[in-house]
């Protein structure tokens, strides 16, 4: 009997709150979970579209969350335009940055007939440049994205999330949805994927592979603004901002399987997951060496993903 | 014409990326091209005709800029004295290194700084770990090092040519830790970043509470700069029914931190030391800051009336000036301070020699920033004052005065 109230005891400690509610730490730790595995989820889905569009990798979607999000502040916070035009505005921009940069740096590179390590060492060259232009443009601040919805925390089941973290949800699940209709179902996606397949049989039954490509990047650097502008008010904006969640959310593509929209989604839920439960469950400490551990089992016991990512042999 | 200008255009950016890539993830060499040169009316003549003074720490990276705004105090430091005349009667040269925050490139760049460079003396990073690191390479050399971290690690171990000049944050962790008491505080939960500074701060703080004995320690978690999501920490922390927790980390990072506790709902004090008073965690935390309470030396005010002192307010004028904004880190006021003090010495010493130097730094009082600087005790600390502070109603206010409010 004493044994039991002491148990009892220990639990009522372990789950009583500053305010001295009993919250369901398991739910509460599900719907953080669910929200930045969204966030991630988000960001893999540019990595995968690019995968899946041109068959190249990219490692500079980070630091182009990094820069959407400073066009969208400079937008919203500085110049107080309304939120959607910031978001539409910084979408196009994004749009065209991607454009430009297949056309001016990795196209030039493929007529080369390089090889995809080259690309891939080009975007991590692209990410430092971008990361310097944006310190000298806004500074090294860390600067605080206004909130978009007028209120900072929404109650949902006991917790409290920010909305715009929250929306990241649909957003992603939209996006994840709206990509796959669009590469499956639409004839210019199926050209996208006949294009990164093979670029020259493509070429060959008249389908503009430079162009496709360059929407795919331009598609992928807006998905990435968008994320961007999402996560300002969750994390205010700096210049480092981009790195972390970028290489999570490349670890997301690779573990959902790299190039399936589904895939990047699911991955991201699983690194949320994995993080917000060892950190909780287990130890903060080393959320990281957990989280990435997993990238590492899963690239040797599963190298094409949960869901079976498209490998092109280029 | 346009396949000329496609090929122009590539060209120009690939020798711009091949330029980053060089200054960026390059090893010692690359330092090289991130090295800048600051010297006012001494460029057109010989190198001997000036005094050569080192800098180092992040430029880059995750402490960037905090990093930044300490050299622009150093470079503002030496432009001062060089328009009073230099050092003895010759300009002072400052040489600025980029260690991107990371502690091997700290000591690329202090071996570089002396053996090449031939510095009489060096002005180091915030990180503590990096001055640690390189404090070997200095001492063998004989040439003095003012580094401007906080941690306790690298004073009092015998140490003949490091100094600090500002407060060594064991002050502020025994400062904090008076604080929670005196609130009232009972349980108490710590989040800290995998940093030397933070660990060594919170340590600090956990030894004290565990021989208190009127507070415990309910939960200790961690994180990594640059993190972005806290929930699983900030849950478990909730769940374990603190009343008051501790943060140690970067400014940044605190600043994330601050905001997902109090949006996650916790009510209680936040507690810490300088790096709460980090203009990034203002900014970031917003009206979430209210209840944050931290033990400095000093910390940056909102604006130029607000300093506290007329030393404090001068420099704020200078660099607002010079600069167009406020510091964004009391570690401006740091670097300032020791670049002075450094600068005070070689004039006092009338000799550039490393020991002559140490001498004059040991046998004489200086005053910054901070206060009266008095390093004769050779344990390299030069001053022992704080002050603790609360953030309330979304202004710095002194403990005392809030005490006497909510009384």
């Amino acid at each position: 009997m004493e044994g039991e109230t002491e148990i009892a005891l220990f639990i009522y400690k372990y789950y009583k709150t500053t305010r001295g509610e009993f919250k369901d730490m398991l739910l509460s730790l599900t719907i953080s979970a669910i929200v930045i595995g969204s966030v991630y989820g988000l960001i893999a889905l540019g990595y995968s579209l690019i995968y899946s569009a041109s068959g190249l990798m990219t490692f500079c979607q980070g630091e182009i969350l990094m820069f959407g999000a400073f066009i969208g502040l400079t937008f919203f916070r500085y110049l107080e335009w309304p939120f959607l035009i910031a978001l539409l505005l910084t979408m196009l921009i994004m749009f065209v940055l991607g454009m430009l940069i297949e056309r001016l740096l990795i196209r030039p590179i493929l007529s080369r007939h390089a090889t995809d390590i080259y690309i891939v060492l080009a975007t991590i060259a692209l990410g430092i440049v971008i990361t310097n232009v944006a310190q000298q443009i806004w500074g090294t601040h860390a600067v605080q994205f206004p909130a978009i919805f007028g209120v900072d925390t929404i109650n949902i089941l006991g917790t409290m999330v920010q909305p715009e973290a929250f929306v990241c949800i649909f957003v992603g699940a939209f996006a994840m949805l709206g990509i796959h209709l669009f590469m499956n179902k639409m004839k210019f996606g199926t050209s996208m994927r006949a294009a990164a397949m093979s670029p020259m049989a493509a070429r060959s039954v008249g389908i503009n592979v430079d162009l496709t490509t360059g929407i795919t990047w331009g598609m992928s650097c807006a998905l990435a603004g968008v994320a961007g502008i999402l996560l300002g008010p969750v994390q205010g904006v700096s210049i480092s901002m981009g790195s972390t969640i970028g290489t999570k959310a490349f670890a997301a593509a690779v573990i959902g399987g790299y190039g399936n929209m589904y895939g990047a989604i699911i991955g991201g839920l699983i690194i949320g997951f994995t993080e917000t439960f060892s950190a909780a469950y287990i130890t903060s400490d080393y959320k990281d060496f957990i989280t990435y551990g997993l990238l590492a089992l899963c690239m040797v016991f599963l190298p094409r993903g949960i869901l079976k990512g498209d490998v092109y042999d280029r | 014409m346009k396949k000329s200008i496609r090929k122009f255009l590539g060209i120009v950016l690939s020798a711009s990326m091949i330029a980053v890539l060089l200054t960026g993830c390059g090893g010692g060499n690359s330092n090289t091209d991130t090295a800048e040169e600051t010297s006012t009316e001494g460029t057109s003549g010989d190198s001997s005709d000036t005094i050569k003074i080192g800098w180092y720490g992040p430029l880059s990276g995750s402490a960037a800029s905090v990093g930044t705004t300490g050299d622009q105090a150093a470079r503002l430091a030496v432009k001062q004295v060089n328009e009073a005349g230099g050092v003895l009667g010759k300009q002072v040269e400052l040489i600025e290194y980029d260690d991107e925050g990371v502690t091997e490139t700290s000591v690329r760049n202090v071996t570089r700084l002396i053996e090449q460079d031939n510095v009489v003396g060096i002005v180091g990073s915030h990180l503590s770990a990096a001055v640690l690191a390189t404090s070997d390479i200095n001492e063998e050399a004989h040439v003095v090092q003012f580094g401007t971290g906080t941690s306790e690690i690298w004073t009092n171990i015998g140490l003949s040519y490091t100094f600090r000049p500002t407060v060594c944050s064991a002050l502020f962790n025994q400062a904090c830790y008076d604080s929670m008491v005196t609130m009232g505080a009972t349980k108490i939960a710590t989040i800290s970043a995998e940093t030397e500074y933070a660990q060594t701060a919170t340590a600090t703080v956990v030894n004290l509470i565990e021989e208190g004995g009127v507070m415990e320690v309910v939960d200790q978690e961690g994180y990594t700069s640059g993190d972005t999501d806290f929930s699983g920490q900030v849950t478990k922390i909730l769940a374990s029914g603190a009343d008051g927790v501790l943060l140690n980390g970067g400014g940044e990072d605190l600043g994330k931190i601050v905001r997902a506790l109090r949006m996650q709902g916790y009510e209680g004090y936040i507690y810490g030391i300088e790096s709460l008073a980090d203009q990034q965690t203002l900014e970031l935390a917003g009206d979430y800051a209210d209840g944050v309470i931290f033990s400095c030396c000093y910390f940056v005010p909102q604006s130029v009336d607000d300093a506290l002192t007329d030393a404090e307010h001068d420099f704020l004028v200078a660099f607002q000036e010079e600069y167009g904004e406020l510091p964004v880190s009391e570690v401006a006021y740091r670097a300032y301070d020791g670049m002075n003090i450094l600068l005070q010495a070689i004039e006092l010493a009338g000799s550039t020699d490393g020991d002559d130097i140490r001498e004059a730094i040991l046998s004489n009082t200086f005053t910054g920033i901070a206060g009266e600087f008095d390093f004769s005790d050779g344990s390299g600390e030069g001053i022992t004052s704080g002050t603790t502070y609360v953030i309330d109603k979304g202004k710095i206010v002194t403990f005392d005065s809030y005490l006497e409010e909510i009384q």
